[in-house]
């Protein structure tokens, strides 16, 4: 959505089971009696110039340079079929073991990430759910990393967590019993770093979310396991959690796809390191544009992987879907 | 990309349970007593502790970047700078190639160029799309919708190659054009408009308004709330974008955020300078936030309002 | 810029349609990645030249090398290339080889006053291939030895003597290695968990693979096969490991050091005074000039068993390929390569930290004051490959390597696996070549 391509459509919100999508009936309508019958196309044709421009043709064009040996250079660009493609596909070569080898990264910080998200924004919004001095204030303070970019995150929690002069470490220094640890640069505990961050740079949205429906669930519910007797964790069990429900799906949804595109954290925090353990996909596949020119490469790769990520956001879609079917979530 | 992006968006369109939400909580609030109570005490440490753990690194940012590049690494640590300077600020600023201003100004400009152009066109987009009958509406309404299924990484190689045939790398085209046709602003606008009763219009049309004017005077006055919460959305989304002008623009005609990373290759180890440009950076998304931070709230009740 | 340059060329266009001569003055541009402490240098050079030349005005553009190498080919693509770059011995090749660099022929050379036998030879052949010249040595660095005089002063170690081979710097490296209880290695109850100072931290990824490579370089390895050899990677063998296994034991094995260093870490470790040695580039000098720090400056000491030898790199003016030449802007642009390489001018850039590009400028009075002079002999045993196209490739698996060896991994098996991704990785380089 913000300006450009790797953004664009791919995180294009999805609209959350809540929003109604059903299309305007059409007897209501206003049957056009005046006016140019082109009227309503001319509205459009700006946007669907762009759409062509900038969304439908480069599709085809990626899978044109993706079937080519693409030189910037040169102007002739030798046909290659799908040999970027079974390179993909063939252990051995250095586009497989990176491009795994990455996408395992990537997976796992997903797998980690996703959950946290998940926990710590329903935990928050618990404990602002009900009145308490300062709410607001509590909220904003919550919500606030979430508007800062991705570098300024980066480069402060690189920062935090400096192998010996960062803040943790020098926490870590002072309490007995522990010493400091050198995240950055250790297999593994890098991903620390990046994990903290991500969870105090995003918890915040999905803070957001689960306020907005915790508040919307009718106090009846609570009133009536009350009176059956439901304690504290049986209200959050048997009401409070399935009413939750859409918005856990739609959050965990969108965590998913925004954690698979990871490309800012490691890149500012790691650069990828150490020995590539928190290279994502994002970051190999610009190595491999951007770096080393191989743009054909690239462009198989970002569509197979993209094909990959379809998985999710097609079930993303499918939920949009369903809300529209019903005219109402 | 950043982990935060479709949720950020996301939230624009919180609608049903968003919306309730304000009133819900409104009225909640309103109904139960607002004096504290003594068993609300162990949940007030808890935030109070988070709330000092959340703001802990935007602390450190600012009291490391008064500390002279020494104190930085001092030990013991300097939980307060020792003699707090605007040394590193001026370091910087005055740096012959950290054009901070004109960084400040590229993403300003281009931020605020792709949020206009997005309402703008999502306004434009939308009118027929929800107000007006014609062969291929839907049909084209669902072709929006289903380019927000394509993961955006597709479009990073195919649109860098394209810049570089119409000559737009390093130009602040490349950072507002490609992302403008994106289906998000159309969806939502779509939202709002069916949401305007249509007598209103009906009024006009027999007042022989054309559908310019009707856009214009009867339908915008409605959509004003909702354009600037796009629009600021939008702005946010463009000034944070971290991949894309990463590669597509660099030197002086790189944005803030990214400008401050390649910026941190020169001062990696000074980390007083590098907190001081890191402040920089965030200090313009900040004051956005502080002072459009009911327009988040609003524009999430907006967005619910609408069909209740 | 970009705008400008456009600009320029419709003037440029507009004039020559209009039949008439430009007499207005040429316009150049040049990019250099000359971002840190040598960049007033740079640009006072670049002033001197306009002042100098009042039919040539050229705007420099500092932009941080890896940017620059980002943008080179796109550019080069789009017709908007700058016309003058500066580029790396490590990519160099790599971009003439790919056609982004023009070839400069005898005749322009001679026309800017540039001879090949002015400078260092090695320097001079990473600008040249298959006997063309494309690129013409503007900078030069090396890896060298920093060490702090007062902890070598406190360790009992003559401060003017630095260690210069392996039995000096391992003994040398035991006596500036003290823990919190004032033991050292090999003493009883060493506690390697609480340096107090210690020697030198190896650190990971691109300086270690950089100091690696010269220690292996002094094991005599060559790294990689030549042209004919489709330049398959030999760095796998017994010297090479020999080399690794050396420098993972200095932390793992003796304790002189952290085993968890990084490039930054280093530096703020010998900034601080805990840190007695540091080994990186000449370029550091002014940063530890303005810490305030009693240190000196040696040549990287012959940790390895066969040869002195050091990492070396530099930097070289090309003409990128332009896709409208103009032949007005081509000779202004071998004018400004020519005047910036002459010794007067290499002399006045030795001043930010580089290193002569030659033998004129290093063995000149004026340079003896320069406090890099005293490593004139070291210039000798620079090792860079050159001539080398697929250098990133293998600086990246062979950094890979050392890394993973650092990390526990063994050096053989971390040596025979940067092998196979180095030589996927050129074979890979080979096919984009048009």
């Amino acid at each position: 959505m913000s300006g450009p391509s790797t953004d664009s459509a791919a995180v294009a919100p999805a609209p959350r089971p809540g929003v109604t999508l059903r299309p305007a009936r059409r007897g209501g309508l206003r049957p056009r009696v005046d006016g140019n019958p082109l009227e309503p196309y001319l509205y459009l044709l700006p946007h669907a110039v762009l759409f062509f421009v900038f969304i439908v043709y480069p599709v085809g064009f990626a899978i044109y340079v993706s079937l080519h040996r693409w030189n910037i250079l040169s102007d002739n660009q030798p046909f290659v079929g799908a040999e970027f493609y079974t390179r993909l596909l063939t252990p051995g070569t250095p586009q497989f073991t990176f491009f795994w080898k990455t996408m395992g990264n990537t997976a796992l910080f997903t797998v980690i990430t996703t959950p946290l998200l998940i926990v710590c924004a329903l935990g928050l919004a618990l404990l602002l759910h009900k009145p308490i001095p300062g709410r607001s204030f509590f909220r904003a303070v919550f919500f606030l990393p979430t508007i800062l970019s991705v570098s300024v995150m980066g480069l402060l929690w690189k920062w935090m967590f400096e192998n010996r002069t960062g803040l943790v470490n020098v926490v870590l220094d002072m309490i007995p019993f522990t010493e400091p640890v050198a995240f950055l640069t250790t297999i593994g505990l890098a991903w620390i770093p990046i994990i903290v961050g991500t969870v105090w740079w995003t918890v915040g949205f999905n803070m957001i979310l689960y306020s907005a429906a915790l508040a919307a669930i009718p106090q009846a519910y609570y009133e009536a396991a009350a009176i059956d007797g439901a304690g504290a964790w049986a209200k959050f069990r048997y009401v409070t959690w399935p009413q939750l429900n859409p918005v856990t799906l739609f959050a965990a949804v969108t965590t998913t796809i925004a954690s698979f595109q990871l490309f800012g954290q490691p890149h500012v925090m790691t650069a990828g390191g150490p020995l590539r353990t928190t290279q994502s996909v994002m970051m190999f596949v610009t190595e491999e544009a951007f770096t080393r020119f191989q743009f054909s490469s690239a462009a198989a790769m970002s569509l197979l992987f993209g094909v990959l990520l379809l998985v999710v956001t097609g079930f993303q879609f499918r939920l949009t879907l369903r809300d529209l079917g019903r005219g109402r979530a | 990309m950043s982990a935060r992006a479709p949720t950020y968006r996301s939230t624009t369109v919180a609608s049903g349970p968003a919306a309730r939400t304000a009133a819900a909580v409104r009225t909640r609030v309103e109904r139960r007593e607002n004096r504290p109570r003594w068993r609300d005490a162990p949940r007030f440490v808890l935030l109070s502790v988070l709330a000092v753990l959340f703001l802990a690194p935007i602390y450190w940012m600012v009291t490391t970047s008064l500390k002279s590049e020494a104190d930085t690494v001092a030990r013991p640590v300097q939980w307060w700078p020792a003699e707090p300077t605007l040394e590193n600020y001026r370091t910087i600023l005055e740096s012959p190639n950290a054009p901070f201003a004109r960084w400040t100004f590229n993403s300003l400009f281009t931020s605020l160029a792709f949020a206009l152009g997005s309402v703008a066109l999502a306004v434009m987009t939308a009118y027929p799309l929800s107000r007006m009958r014609f062969r291929g509406r839907n049909f084209w309404f669902w072709v929006i919708l289903a380019s927000m299924m394509i993961p955006g990484i597709i479009f990073l190689i195919p649109h860098y190659l394209m810049m570089i045939d119409f000559g737009w790398v390093d130009t602040y085209h490349a950072l507002i054009w490609p992302g403008l046709p994106a289906a998000f602003g159309v969806f939502l606008m779509r939202q709002f408009f069916i949401s305007i009763p249509r007598e209103l219009e009906e009024a006009a049309r027999l007042d022989g308004a054309n559908s310019m004017q009707v856009l214009w005077y009867v339908l915008l006055p409605f959509l004003v709330a909702p354009m600037a919460t796009l629009g600021l959305f939008q702005f946010m989304a463009s000034w944070n974008n971290y991949v894309w002008p990463l590669f597509v623009v660099h030197g002086e005609m790189q944005t803030l955020p990214v400008a401050i990373t390649t910026f941190s290759s020169r001062y990696w180890t000074a980390y007083g300078k590098l907190m001081a440009g890191t402040a920089i950076a965030s200090v313009p998304v900040l004051v956005a936030f502080l002072f459009a931070q009911r327009y988040f709230i609003r524009g999430m009740s907006l967005t619910g309002l609408k069909d209740e | 810029m970009r705008r400008l340059l456009t600009f320029k060329t419709l003037l440029v266009g507009m004039a020559l349609a209009l039949g008439g001569a430009a007499l207005a003055q040429v316009q150049i541009t040049y990019w250099h990645g000359f971002t840190g402490p040598d960049l007033p240098v740079m640009e006072g050079l670049v002033a001197e030249f306009n002042a100098t030349h009042p039919d040539i005005v050229v705007t420099a553009e500092p932009i941080p090398w890896g940017n620059l190498f980002q943008q080179l080919e796109p550019a080069v693509a789009a017709g908007q290339a700058p016309d003058v770059v500066a580029l790396n011995e490590d990519v160099i090749t790599g971009f003439i080889l790919r056609g982004a660099v023009a070839e400069m022929t005898p005749d322009m050379l001679a026309a800017a006053d540039v001879q090949a036998d002015r400078f260092f030879p090695s320097l001079w052949e990473t600008g040249v291939v298959d006997g063309k010249v494309y690129g013409v040595p503007v900078h030069s660095v090396m890896l060298v030895m920093y060490y702090n005089k007062d902890l070598f002063e406190a360790a009992g170690l003559d401060p003017e003597d630095p260690p210069s081979n392996r039995e000096e710097f391992l003994a040398a490296a035991e006596a500036l290695t003290v823990d919190a209880n004032g033991n050292h290695p090999g003493d009883e109850g060493f506690d390697p968990s609480s340096l107090q100072t210690y020697a030198v931290g190896i650190p990971t990824p691109w300086m270690g693979g950089t100091i690696a490579y010269a220690v292996a370089a002094q094991n005599g390895v060559t790294f990689v096969g030549s042209a004919d050899e489709s330049y398959a990677p030999n760095f796998d063998s017994e010297a090479a490991q020999e080399a690794v296994q050396f420098l993972v034991d200095i932390g793992a094995e003796h304790h002189f050091g952290p085993t968890d260093a990084t490039e930054g870490s280093e530096i703020d470790a010998f900034r601080q005074g805990a840190a007695a040695m540091n080994f990186n580039g000449v370029w550091m000098l002014s940063q530890y000039r303005d810490a305030g720090l009693n240190f000196g400056v040696a040549a990287f000491p012959q940790l390895g068993t066969e040869r002195p030898a050091t990492w070396g790199g530099s930097s070289h003016l090309v003409l990128p390929v332009q896709r409208n030449g103009d032949p007005a802007e081509m000779e202004a642009a071998m004018t400004f390569i020519g005047w910036m390489t002459q010794p007067e001018q290499n002399l006045e850039w030795t001043s930010a930290g580089g290193l002569p590009t030659q033998p004129e400028v290093a063995t000149s009075p004026e340079y003896a004051e320069n406090p890099m002079s005293a490593l004139a002999e070291a210039m000798s045993n620079t090792y860079v490959l050159t001539g080398f196209p697929f250098l990133a490739q293998f600086r990246g698996a062979w950094d890979a390597a050392f890394e993973a060896a650092l990390h526990g991994t063994a050096a053989d098996q971390a040596l025979t696996q940067g092998v196979g991704e180095a030589s996927a990785a050129i074979q890979e380089g080979l096919l984009s070549l048009p």
